[in-house]
């Protein structure tokens, strides 16, 4: 099946089945290896990326449902400014993620504080909850989403 | 960690094996038994294309064994099929949809054996080992006890999902086969490597992704499949890349430990005899078993005062994965018994469970449970008193129990109940068996010409961070620039072997070689010419500290001590469990830094957590507030102590005396749900 859709600002298509998920199709067609396929049923995040504005799990989804939509990666928002501030807020937080998903993480972090200006401390518990995982401290996380908050909204001031 | 490498890091620029293609590149699946419990007769395989190959136990170039501490694995099955899942073989091929469904074809026939013995019984066919604690007499010690108490607890072992996955890739290039994978042991997986492949260890390169804190089995068992692709890689004279399956036949299997204790206690609630029964589940092949047990033993008999004890330990074999060893290598889970044995003697004693604490603990003076001297006091009872102030622990404890004395005669039942319960543990950073598997570890610096510092660790440091914290340490040490130092942990052509990366033995015994083999530097720094290598290794006890078969002495030299308050809230309609607060008060010496060591406890507290409550990750929105005290002790002598390990063995104690306070019910085992509570059993 062709499937026609925009990636990471770029107009492209596959041709793949229909049934393939979403995670396959960007780390073996497209090498996007930022995303990773760790428990592949929905429960760890590892494999999130952007579809039309939203998060999803990409080991959850079929490829054809992303026809006509655009998709963004960590590959794609390590070029954006907001990835920037990410970088600089975990870096002075002193956020030690292991290699594995530290990617995800960040993309997560970043797109939910673009929701979340200034966030609350359920907003900041939802951006907690959107990568499992057991060994990093929610303490120094915090502080590095909080941070980098304010580095944005300082940003995006001036 | 450099600003570049920080962003790469966070940008998905690091490559995984599952990542690594190259042209000839060649796939690789495990094929495992789905049936079990028998000798394999014969593996069915379908006629295979021609660029595909199934690799068997015989066609390994060298050996089949993986010579682990009280066993040797089976990298592939040979004779005996003991547990579902186990590896039969490795096939190749190029296309990994084919892999699968080839894969899928292939059967087996096994001729049936009889399984393990059950485990009450005492069969030396399923008891993989026994280890007993003795001291004085017990039957003597219950003759002049005055109320002979007991208490049978159970723990079953969480799941705890561990990410990446065993992807492995392997490549040879000149006469050098080069392994990326995941691993935090790389000693043990260059040994079995180079044994499968019948190679030489320099012959085998390693390129390993640092991952999040391994938590139990999971830090040996990427080494069986790492040994069986660069066996592929050797025979194909291609690149391999083992892709895991999703449903990785060691799926979840629950794991229990029992114990059953029997204790007298004199008219002031002093303990004269101790007497425990403990058995644990060890799977398939019993690996590391000795090491395990008894840690559990010692812990079991907890660090109480009593002249007469007996501890028995058993671990038998069943038809399950082998698993062991688990988060702290059975040392917190022991202390879950003693702990709640504490619990339940206060209780029926009728003392505080603070004041019963500090009046059985062992004093200076005093023999442990393994009959070795107490040297020095405990700091125990002042960490027991500051957290009851701290927590309020004392008041809470007793008015939950008035609650629940006097609810019949209230009109109106609470919404919600409270209780709190307290625990303590030790723990000792060092393995206590003296086989070099375990124990190894050594450190070589290098002072180049340049002025470069080179550290060869040959280990992989359990948390990311510690990497950072050494080279703060070393520069200030050796005043020399942060860029000017590195790390290599793990060199090809060195020989040396290196024990796994538990137990805080980075953070303690690492830390401590580093700063050796650092001094020795400097003080041959302005003296000898460039450049200068000075090699630390770390040095076993002696048999009359720590006698590991006859477990008598002084297990650990340096412990660190935990105590833990847990407040618990339970909805009374719906039995909905909460934990709002947790207390900690940690004594482990020098703390390298604060806020690691904080980080390093929240996620243990997030693991303990999961055992009590039936649950694979604490969400944040049900993440207590933690309340973390470390008492640093300020003497000359102090060394850096170890804090894995210690919130596991307090915090599940202290959870289940505060839900039995909560709920009125007496809870022996964890973990536990909301349906337990409502059902009334535990
Ligand atoms: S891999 Fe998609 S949620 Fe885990
Ligand atoms: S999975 Fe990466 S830090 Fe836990």
């Amino acid at each position: 099946m062709l499937i026609e859709f925009v990636l990471n600002d770029e107009p492209t298509s596959v041709e793949v089945p229909a049934y393939k998920r979403l995670a396959d199709v960007l780390r073996e067609g497209f090498n996007l290896t930022g995303l990773r396929s760790a428990c592949g049923k929905g429960y760890c995040g590892l494999c999130t990326v952007v579809l039309n504005e939203e998060l999803v799990y990409s080991c959850m989804i079929p490829v054809f449902q992303i026809r006509g939509k655009s998709v963004q990666t960590i590959e794609g928002y390590a070029e954006t400014e907001g990835f920037n501030d990410v970088f600089e807020g975990f870096k002075e937080a002193g956020v030690h993620l292991c290699d594995y998903c530290a990617p995800t993480r960040t993309l997560t972090t970043g797109i939910l504080l673009d929701r979340y200006v200034r966030p609350d401390a359920r907003q900041i518990e939802e951006i907690l909850s959107s990568v499992k995982c057991n060994c990093t401290p929610y303490e120094t996380l915090k502080k590095g989403i909080l941070l980098t908050s304010q580095i944005r909204q300082k940003r995006l001031k001036s | 960690m450099d600003e570049d490498k920080f962003r790469n890091r966070l940008a998905g620029g690091i490559r995984f094996p599952e990542d690594m293609t190259s042209k000839k590149m060649v796939y690789a699946i495990l094929i495992r038994s789905p049936r079990y419990q028998g000798i394999l007769e014969e593996v069915d395989v379908p006629k295979l294309p021609e660029n595909m190959l199934f690799m068997r136990a015989k066609d390994l170039p060298g050996k089949n064994l993986m010579p682990l501490p009280d066993c040797a694995l089976p990298l592939l099955v040979e004779d005996e099929v003991l547990y579902p899942g186990q590896p039969l073989g490795l096939l190749t091929g190029a296309d990994p949809e084919i892999l699968n469904k080839i894969g899928s074809q292939i059967r087996c026939r096994i001729r049936k054996t009889p399984p393990f013995p059950p485990a009450a019984i005492n069969d030396p066919r399923s008891t993989a080992i026994i280890k007993e604690i003795k001291k004085g007499d017990l039957d003597r010690g219950m003759n002049k006890a005055e109320q002979i108490l007991k208490g049978e607890y159970k723990m079953i072992m969480p799941e705890v999902p561990s990410y990446p996955r065993n992807n492995i890739f392997c490549t040879k290039e000149g006469g050098r086969y080069i392994l990326h994978l995941h691993t935090q042991w790389p000693s043990l997986v260059r040994k079995l490597c180079a044994l499968a492949a019948n190679i030489s260890r320099k012959q085998v390169e390693l390129h390993f992704n640092t991952a999040g804190r391994t938590w139990d089995s999971h830090i040996w068992q990427s080494a069986v499949p790492a040994a069986l692709t660069v066996a592929a890689a050797s025979i194909l004279r291609q690149p391999v890349r083992l892709i895991e399956e999703e449903n990785i036949a060691m799926s979840f299997v629950p794991r229990e430990l029992n114990i059953h204790y029997t204790a007298g206690l004199d008219h002031q609630g002093r303990l004269t005899a101790l007497m425990a029964d403990l058995s644990i589940d060890a799977g398939a092949y019993g690996c590391f078993a000795s090491e395990v047990l008894t840690r559990l033993c010692l812990s079991s008999a907890g660090f109480y005062q009593c002249r007469n004890i007996r501890i028995r330990g058993k671990a038998y074999q069943t038809n399950t994965p082998p698993w062991f060893p688990m988060a702290g290598w059975g040392l917190p889970q022991g202390f879950f018994g003693v702990e709640m044995l504490a619990n339940h003697l206060a209780e029926e004693s009728g003392t505080d469970p603070a004041i019963w604490r500090n009046l059985n603990i062992v004093e200076k003076g005093n023999l442990y449970p393994t009959s070795g001297q107490v040297r020095q006091r405990l700091p125990l009872p002042e960490m027991v008193d500051d957290i009851c102030r701290k927590s309020d622990f004392t008041r809470k404890h007793a008015a939950g129990r008035q609650v629940r004395q006097n609810e019949r005669e209230l009109d109106l039942l609470p919404t919600g109940y409270s209780g709190i319960g307290m625990a303590v543990s030790f723990q000792g950073n060092e393995f206590l068996s003296r086989n070099r598997v375990l124990t190894a570890s050594s450190v070589t610096t290098t002072l180049h010409k340049e002025g470069n510092l080179e550290i060869i660790l040959n280990a992989v440091p359990a948390t990311p961070s510690l990497l950072a914290l050494w080279k703060k340490r070393i520069s200030k040490r050796l005043s020399i620039p942060e860029e000017q130092i590195s790390f290599i942990l793990d060199k090809p052509d060195d020989q040396a072997f290196s024990g796994p990366s538990t137990l805080s033995r980075s953070s303690t015994i690492l830390t401590r070689l580093i700063d050796q083999s650092c001094d020795l530097i400097q003080k041959k720094r302005f003296r000898e010419a460039l450049p200068i290598t000075e090699t630390g290794s770390f040095r076993r006890r002696t048999k009359t500290d720590w006698d590991e078969e006859s477990l008598i002495g002084t297990p650990f030299g340096t412990p660190s001590f935990a105590a833990a308050v847990v407040d618990v809230q339970l909805e009374t309609a719906t039995m909905e469990l909460r934990v709002p607060k947790i207390w900690l008060s940690l004594n482990c010496g020098i703390i390298l830094d604060k806020s690691s060591a904080r980080s390093f406890i929240e996620a243990e507290v997030r693991l303990a957590l999961c055992q009590c409550l039936k649950k694979q990750a604490i969400k944040p929105s049900i993440f207590p507030e933690l309340h973390i005290e470390f008492n640093e002790n300020e003497s000359k002598n102090q060394r850096i102590g170890g804090l894995e390990g210690l919130v596991l063995g307090a915090v599940p104690a202290a959870f289940a005396q505060a839900v039995s306070l909560a709920s009125g019910l007496q809870i022996n085992s964890l973990p536990l749900e909301s349906g337990d509570l409502l059902r009334g059993v535990n």
